[in-house]
């Protein structure tokens, strides 16, 4: 069984082989045809001829048999014009007449019997095509044989079937190759809803689970299956709803308790055993945001109207994340252009992604080392850090979610740089790592400049 | 001065009553909105803390609602609630301030003193962070009960840098607070006060610390552990 890549490649194929069995099938029926129908027009042709040659058959009152043809037919029966021959034979099988001379049947008869028979034979040059008509004369049967020499010169109608074939296959072949080419623009026509729908399909995710395959100009047998998939993504997305719901409640949820707990240490009199506890609450609140942030990353869409100001969002990261740093005994510090740097995006879901990358940077640093948040006016911010560096053959796996380089050491929940990468690729941008000049890691993001968005929109208040 | 917790859930509302306490706060807590309607009917509070998810009422709505009856108090929200939208829609509701759970105590503290130098709130006469105690009347700075000799304007740039303690303070901020007070300034007077104010600081033995945030500005902290 040939596996087909396409239901195109599938129609045409089968399409191509229709087309050659039909190139070769139908000249030859109509040969056939042709052929059969000729043949019939020459024996009844033949059956006349008997006919015509017995009406001037007559049988005298002492037995004996006459035979006198007009003018006219006597000509047509000639030896000298050689197409037409008869020979009439009696009901003992003598040959009465004939126009040969030799008072031979014209095709030797076995037995004589009250069928009409007909005979072909080969005589030298000469192809003969004739009949034996039982007729009754005069109250008695005689066989009347007629034949016709096909070979002769005036005869047409078998060169014409004979010449038939070629001709003909060279009209039907580009009729058939004609044919091909409108339907594989039929087909065309025909799958393009239905690409047009897989490429639509091809968009639905995550991000966007409202996408919707459309009925309207679908093909009315594949109608159901675009309904049923349609209703399977309903359900699906109503899943992925509760569950992305489901993942940010609890999380929110989680807030509460973490806040008392964290009451609750502070209020303790061991300072070293609270710093400890702390730094823990402090990691599993990370997490907490880090879901919460998954959550929202998932339903992130942007729209060409949305521009954010890179700049502004890096110093509000770099003043979140400074105490932070600072408690660590690290620094951070936002270098480059000052000026505002409008990309595409939202601001809103900017800060996680550099966030995330800054927390990062700030627990990898070496300590009394400062974290560098630079951003370049093309749309670039980069987060230099002085710490061990990211190996190489490790680049390709830190953005997938739950991947953790040093699980004991970094205690996260390896969430963080997939968030990265998420929001990073709605938005349309790239993000890489690279080795720092001297040590460490410097993780870029590239955005798309919002060109001329600077006059429509306001820089918030760092 | 006295401020008003509204926090359902009540370890927390203790424990965050506790804290503030030890602070030097007097905080009344309650736990539904409709108490804390009646407790703003009776009482001038300095200070609101509210939590957004409050069991009676969206803790919004009575943002709105108190914010409609004509009542400035300054009004910090507090929720478990961390999107941009959910902080633009709180600051719109009429808040001040927004602090998003878990939150350290200290955190808390530090809004509410910025909160209490607005217009109108009376002023936490003295602001301490570790050993550091600075008199916002009398603008002297002591390390340890001694006493640094810093002059007016460096006094200046400590206290706004101590009312944010844990929070990067823009460098633009500091200096809009300084362009307040009368006198010339140059362009790196504001690095100038840092720098001394750093020596003296660390000359007194003092346990907190100024970091420079390069590209945004200062943060006051306790040094590191």
């Amino acid at each position: 069984m040939i596996r087909f890549g396409s239901i195109r490649q599938r129609l045409i194929t089968m399409h191509v082989i229709a087309v050659l069995a039909a190139t070769v099938v139908l000249p030859l029926a109509l040969y056939w045809r042709i052929e059969t129908t000729a043949r019939n027009l020459h024996e009844r042709a033949l059956r006349e001829q008997a006919a015509q040659i017995a009406q001037y058959l007559h049988r005298q009152a002492d037995g004996h048999w006459t035979l006198v043809l007009p003018e006219q037919l006597r000509h047509l029966y000639s030896a000298g014009y050689e197409r037409y021959g008869y020979a009439i034979l009696s009901a003992s099988g003598q040959v009465l007449f004939s126009n040969n001379g030799v008072n031979q049947p014209l095709s030797r008869i076995k037995y004589l019997d009250d069928r009409l028979a007909y005979f072909e034979r080969q005589v030298e040059q000469s192809h003969l095509f004739g009949a034996t008509v039982p007729i009754r004369v005069d109250g008695e049967t005689v066989w009347v044989q007629v034949s016709e020499d096909e070979a002769h010169r005036d005869v047409l109608i078998d060169d014409v079937v004979a010449t038939f074939l070629p001709h003909v296959a060279w009209v039907v072949v580009p009729i058939l190759l004609a044919l091909l080419g409108v339907d594989l623009l039929i087909f065309h026509r025909a799958l393009h809803p239905l690409e047009e729908a897989s490429l639509l399909a091809q968009q639905i995710g995550p991000a966007r689970t409202e996408l919707r395959l459309p009925e309207a100009r679908m093909p009315r047998d594949i109608v159901p299956l675009v309904r049923a998939v349609n209703e399977a993504l309903d359900r699906l997305e109503a899943g992925f709803t509760m569950q992305r719901d489901f993942i940010a409640d609890a999380a929110h949820e989680l807030r509460t308790p973490l806040a008392i707990l964290r009451a609750q240490v502070e209020a303790i009199d061991d300072r070293g055993a609270a710093a400890a506890l702390l730094s823990d609450i402090e990691g599993m609140a990370r997490i907490v945001n880090q879901l919460i942030d998954v959550a929202e990353s998932d339903t992130l869409t942007i729209t060409p109207d949305d521009v954010a100001d890179l700049h502004a969002v890096a110093v509000e990261v770099a003043a979140f994340m400074a105490p932070v740093a600072v408690a660590a005994g690290k620094s951070l510090a936002v270098t480059g252009d000052t000026a505002p740097v409008w990309v595409e995006g939202k601001a809103g879901a900017l800060f996680p992604a550099i966030r995330n990358l800054v927390e990062n940077a700030i627990i990898h640093t070496a300590a009394g080392t400062t974290v560098d948040i630079a951003v370049a006016p093309d749309g670039r911010i980069s987060v230099h850090d002085e710490g061990p560096g990211i190996p190489a053959e490790w680049r390709d796996l830190i953005f997938q979610r739950f991947w953790r380089g040093d699980r004991r050491r970094t205690g996260g929940a390896g969430l963080g740089l997939s968030i990265v990468a998420r929001v990073v690729k709605v938005h349309g941008g790239s993000v890489e790592v690279a080795d720092a000049p001297k040590r460490g890691s410097i993780f870029s993001i590239k955005l798309r400049s919002a060109a001329g968005a600077g006059n429509v929109a306001v820089s918030p208040d760092p | 001065m006295r401020l008003l917790l509204v926090e359902d859930n009540e370890r927390l509302l203790g424990l965050t009553r506790d804290a503030l306490a030890r602070a030097g706060y007097e905080a009344d807590g309650v736990t539904t909105a409709a108490d804390a309607r009646t407790a703003l009917g009776s009482i001038a509070y300095s200070v609101v803390v509210l939590d957004l998810g409050l069991p009676d009422q969206d803790g919004l709505a009575l943002l709105k609602q108190i914010r409609a009856s004509g009542n400035t108090v300054p009004i910090l929200i507090l929720t478990a609630r961390s999107g941009v939208e959910e902080r633009v829609r709180g600051l719109d509701a009429g808040a001040d301030d927004y602090l998003v759970k878990p939150f350290a105590q200290e955190e808390l503290q530090a809004r509410i003193r910025v909160l209490l130098r607005r217009p109108g709130s009376l002023l936490g006469r003295a602001l301490d962070l570790g050993n550091l105690r600075l008199d916002s009347l009398s603008r002297e700075v002591t390390i340890n009960g001694t006493p640094l000799s810093v002059s007016p304007r460096e006094a200046a740039v400590l206290e706004i840098l101590l009312r944010r303690a844990g929070r990067v303070v823009p460098k633009k901020v500091v200096e809009d607070h300084l362009f307040g007070l009368a006198g010339e300034f140059s362009s790196n007077a504001v690095e100038v006060y840092v720098h001394r104010l750093r020596k003296q600081l660390t000359e007194a033995g003092a346990d907190v610390e100024i970091h420079t945030i390069r590209g945004i500005g200062y943060l006051l902290a306790c040094s590191a552990r």
